[in-house]
């Protein structure tokens, strides 16, 4: 071949068409292959659009459970923060004991009257005679009883002192005590009293005040 | 509530009203006079006079005994609200528990109403003596008048505890 023969022009537009065909594959193959990926992120897309809710919805739940642990967590905090302040308060106060508890009143106990009678008999005999009281009591006293205690009732004693009067009586019957003793406790006897009376034995005992005046407390 | 039920409910109200005890406070009870009784009537200061055309009768003395329900306790205080009508009759009243064999008794000196005419209230005072089964009571003289009645009781009230 000879510098003078051309290249052939065919030869050109043959490498020309056939990269341009090779071009044109790939594009084409490009666009078809693009065009998957499409189809593939449209089919995505929709399964998204379709769970988006629930995709959403997870996220949402999730947020949600994460503002409620945020919450938790503050309210924890600031319980914490609630003891501790409290805590640091006390630590700062004195402690003050619980009052105790006010104590039961204890229930009322019935009288004795053996110890009743006792323990009038021992004030008794502590005291001395008040010479200005005790005679004209006395008087008074037997007069009471001469005329209120039947017929057959015995004065074995009478005594008064300084601010108490002491009468031992026997009776004949059971019912002579009776109705004296409703007559001392009668508004026709001025003094307080204390009596005791055994209708079997038919004593009477009775311990009396100065007028206007209660007997002695006998304490505890 | 049903009136029924109103009704039943006043009634028992009321007969507890009757039967007594209106109480103020825990341990504290006021009884009506009218649950008094009168012991008896005593004639010996009945005295007929003709004077000038005037006849004069004086009505005897009467003692009135009062009952106390027994609520457990000794006797804190006591009073009674009476009202005199001359200055000269004078009521008397005194406190008396006793054991329920009636053979030990107690009693607070008797109190009397002062020269003054009108409502009076009587104190009187505690009795520190206490029988579970036992009884207790207020017992009070009304003195004898020429009208129907020289005076009058009211109420009592006694404190337990």
């Amino acid at each position: 071949m000879t510098r003078s023969d051309p290249l052939p022009v065919k030869s050109g537009r043959a490498t020309t068409l056939t990269v341009l065909a090779g071009a044109l594959f790939v594009g084409t193959l490009a666009l078809v292959l693009h065009g998957q990926e499409d189809r593939r992120a449209g089919k995505n897309a929709t399964s998204a659009a379709r769970s988006g809710s629930a995709l959403e919805y997870g996220e949402g739940r999730d947020k949600q459970l994460s503002s409620e642990v945020q919450l938790l967590r503050a309210q924890v905090a600031g319980l914490a923060e609630q003891i501790h302040e409290r805590d640091r308060v006390a630590q700062a106060q004195p402690v003050v004991p619980a009052a105790a508890p006010a104590p039961i009143a204890p229930e009322p106990q019935e009288a004795d009257g053996d110890v009743m009678a006792s323990q009038y008999d021992r004030e008794f005999e502590t005291q001395t005679s008040d010479e200005s009281w005790a005679p004209a009591q006395a008087r008074s006293l037997k007069a009471f009883v001469d005329e209120k205690a039947a017929h057959g009732a015995v004065i074995e004693a009478l005594e008064c002192r300084s601010n108490m009067c002491r009468l031992r009586m026997n009776f004949a019957k059971p019912a002579d005590i009776r109705a004296f003793t409703s007559s001392i406790a009668s508004p026709e006897f001025e003094m307080a009293t204390f009596v005791k009376s055994d209708p079997d034995t038919g004593k009477l005992l009775m311990y009396s005040a100065r007028p206007g005046l209660p007997l002695p407390n006998l304490g505890g | 509530m049903s009136k029924r039920t109103r009704c039943a409910l006043g009634g028992i109200i009321v007969a507890g009203s009757f039967f007594g005890a209106t109480a103020a406070s825990a341990g504290v009870t006021t009884y009506p006079g009218t649950l008094c009784m009168q012991l008896g009537v005593d004639t010996r200061d009945m005295t007929t006079r003709y004077s000038d055309s005037q006849v004069t009768t004086f009505y005897g003395a009467l003692t009135v005994v009062c009952p106390i329900a027994q609520q457990g306790g000794n006797v804190l205080s006591a009073s009674v609200v009476v009202k005199k009508w001359f200055s000269s009759a004078n009521v008397k009243c005194r406190l008396t528990v006793r054991n329920d064999f009636q053979t030990i008794s107690a009693s607070t000196p008797l109190v009397s109403t002062t020269a003054a005419v009108g409502t009076q209230t009587l104190n009187l005072g505690p009795l520190p003596t206490f029988f579970a089964n036992g009884t207790k009571t207020i017992t009070c003289s009304i003195p004898a008048s020429m009208f129907d009645n020289s005076g009058e009781l009211f109420s009592y009230t006694v404190s337990e505890g």
